[in-house]
């Protein structure tokens, strides 16, 4: 078997069985917190469940690594597996909750009348309608995972256990192999045109179109709260980690020259890519076009890894460009599917909503904006910005490809030091990391007050 | 005889408290009667077991069933919308009311089959909710309920989401169906002139207490308390 077409099976392979451990584990989790929403631990679970989506990937693998590394080697296919499973399930356990609110009260309340069991509650009841959810969410994780990068390359990255996004990178980076990196590139694209077609087959309808998201049934399990207590703790205990290890460590990162000039790089990539990102959405949002419709599936088909290798490529021909030029363009490719996809659906809505009324009233386009939309569009306005800024600082991928050792981002210095096995400054730098993406997500929703009811 | 029993019952909710006695004999056809918000659906949540009082008891022929889970009352709650499953035929739904499993012995599936003619809904076993009329599928939800066998009835709204010509129907059935299986109806309403003829009873109901009750024809022709008078548009 050719080399290549190894990594081709094995990108698959992990990708499969990750899918088979993350979704049932996503879906009990989601299961254990709708039915026991009333609960408080659920509540602060619920609060939480969005954390891992900001949470920079480096540094959940270094909190991963210090708490599962005491237990099996980490460094394996199980260590990748478990990785995807502590990151992901989460992830599909607020896609999968947020499905659960478009099962009526009254089915639940039926099935108490007509003495259905809890199995029976899942199998005849809920699970037949959250059929379609739950195969979307298959997918989109199946994608996800394929085109798994910082996880591969920290937990397998030698050549048995890598994936075409690795493969890929390292052929350039490591082996300086641009015929072998070409090679790899053609199968990612192939895999990527695939995946096109699966999700064109398997896009489901979007639930309703309303701007009231309807509440979740009101239910009561005892027996599934242990699997709360499971989710918190497989949300918190690798950030645990990182904050209390930290804390030993962070006088000495502090006095590292090297963190405040990725520090204040980092800042100034992010600074710049969030409001950047965000009049882009905007104005693809107002003016949408073919190109704008497939953006939001854009992430999980167009992988980083093939966008930075073809950037590369472009920066090798034309080396007059300073490489931040691509490396603005890469986080532009990779930020920018989130903030449409936050933005597209509220903006879309208010238009069928009042876009009539606004008419009918005499409304001009700017009347209309600071009395309708701005209010309105507030809050996803500020997630999307502050996501902007959390993921751009926290990616790895765009500071992999285009950041210089000497001068390198926050991520890309993490990578070194854990590279280095260096666990004290890494866990400085990831603790630093961390606060710094969580800050810059809160900020614009503090700044634009959007807790304030309007 | 006494049927339900409703002692001093008391609810509490975020700016919502619900204070009640009142005894539906057995076998009576009362209309529960009040504008949106009165609590018309959290007395009968409070009723079927979705809902727990904060005091006060719920009996059943002297038996106390406060503390019962929804299962274990003798009674079932049609709702006004999402009575049945919509990944289930109408026949998979409606035998539900005899066997969670779905698995049917040849004595029940007899039973179905004679209840599926009662009701008029036969011919349509193999269709799925959405291919059915609002009737249909309140139809079929009442179908089920019978199956049950429970001597209580709760009706939210029957009537909400169905055309005149419709709720006509509904209402011929629903005193066909009382009638035949010696069932205690109690059924809540927006519109109580349109369910004169199955109801013997009627209670007025306002913030969560009862205003007024009495036979229906002569609290709709004459009115009593003012918030009557007020609801009815006197």
């Amino acid at each position: 078997m050719s080399y290549s077409l190894y990594v081709f099976l094995f990108t698959f392979k992990q990708a499969f069985f990750s899918v088979l451990l993350t979704v049932p584990l996503g879906i009990l989790m989601a299961r254990a917190l709708v039915w026991n929403q009333g609960w408080k631990p659920t509540r602060f679970c619920l609060k939480l469940l969005g954390i891992p989506l900001i949470t920079p990937a480096l540094v959940g693998i270094l909190g991963f690594i210090t708490l599962a590394g005491y237990f099996f080697n980490v460094y394996s296919f199980a260590g990748i597996l478990l990785a995807h499973l502590v990151f992901y399930s989460p992830f599909v356990a607020l896609f999968m909750i947020n499905s659960w609110r478009f099962i009526p009260e009254e089915h639940y309340r039926l099935s108490a009348q007509l003495h259905f069991s809890p199995w029976q509650i899942f199998v005849r009841m809920e699970a037949p309608q959250l059929r379609k959810p739950m195969i979307e969410i298959a997918w989109i994780t199946f994608c996800l995972f394929l085109n798994s990068f910082t996880t591969i390359m920290v937990l397998g990255g030698g050549p048995h256990r890598t994936t075409l996004s690795v493969a890929l990178y390292q052929s350039l980076f490591f082996f300086y192999d641009p015929v072998q990196g070409l090679n790899f590139a053609g199968l990612q694209l192939f895999l990527s045109f695939s995946l096109a077609v699966g999700t064109i087959l398997f896009k489901s309808l979007p639930h309703g179109s309303s701007l009231k998201i309807p509440a979740l049934p009101s239910l009561k399990s005892n027996l599934q709260k242990p699997f709360v207590i499971f989710s918190l703790f497989l949300i918190l205990a690798p950030l645990m980690v990182v904050a209390s290890f930290s804390f030993f460590s962070l006088p000495k990162t502090l006095f590292n020259p090297m963190l405040w000039q990725a520090l204040s790089r980092s800042l100034l990539i992010s600074g710049s890519m969030g409001p950047l990102c965000l009049i882009l959405t905007l104005v693809l949002v107002k003016y949408e076009t073919l190109f704008s419709k497939s953006l939001a599936s854009l992430y999980l088909l167009l992988p980083p890894a093939l966008l930075g290798a073809f950037l590369f490529y472009i920066s090798l021909e034309w080396d007059f460009f300073p490489p931040e030029v691509f490396l603005f363009l890469m986080q532009l490719f990779i930020v920018l599917p989130f903030s449409f996809r936050l933005l597209k659906e509220p903006y879309q809505i208010l238009q069928v909503t009042y876009l009539p009324t606004s008419h009918s009233l005499g409304l001009s386009s700017l009347q209309r904006f600071f009395l309708i939309e701005w209010p309105l569009l507030k809050k996803p306005f500020a997630t999307a910005l502050g996501l902007s800024l959390a993921l751009s600082l926290g990616d790895f991928q765009s500071l992999a490809f285009f950041a210089a050792p000497d001068i390198p981002g926050l991520s890309s210095l993490l990578y070194m030091q854990m590279g280095k096995y260096n666990f004290e400054e890494s866990m400085g730098t990831a603790f630093i990391l961390l606060l710094l993406c969580y800050f810059l997500f809160q900020l614009p929703q503090w700044i634009l007050r959007t807790n304030v009811r309007t | 005889m006494s049927g339900l029993e409703l002692n001093n019952l008391n609810f509490l909710r975020e700016g919502f408290s619900l204070n009640l006695s009142a005894v539906l004999p057995q076998g009576s056809k009362t209309l529960l009667v009040g504008a949106s918000g009165a609590g018309k659906s959290t007395l009968l949540s409070l009723i079927a077991g979705f809902l727990y009082p904060k005091a006060g008891k719920i009996m059943w022929r002297g038996e106390d069933i406060t503390s019962l889970p929804p299962q274990g009352r003798p009674l079932t709650l049609l709702f006004q919308e999402h009575n049945l499953f919509p990944h289930l035929t109408l026949e998979k739904n409606v035998t539900l009311g005899l066997q969670p499993s779905l698995k049917l012995k040849g004595e029940e599936k007899e039973k179905l089959q004679e209840m599926l003619k009662k009701v008029g809904i036969s011919h349509l076993q193999t269709k799925y909710p959405f291919e059915l009329s609002g009737g249909e599928r309140q139809r079929a939800a009442l179908a089920r309920s019978l199956l049950c066998q429970k001597p209580l009835l709760l009706l939210d709204e029957p009537l909400g989401p169905l055309g005149p010509g419709l709720r006509k129907e509904m209402l011929e059935l629903l005193n066909f169906v009382a009638d035949e299986f010696k069932l205690t109806l109690l059924i809540t309403t927006h519109q109580p002139e349109e369910a004169l003829s199955l109801a013997d009873h009627m209670l007025f109901f306002e913030e969560g207490r009862i205003i007024e009750s009495g036979p229906p024809k002569t609290l709709l022709s004459a009115p009593g308390c003012p918030e009557l008078r007020k609801y009815l548009g006197c």
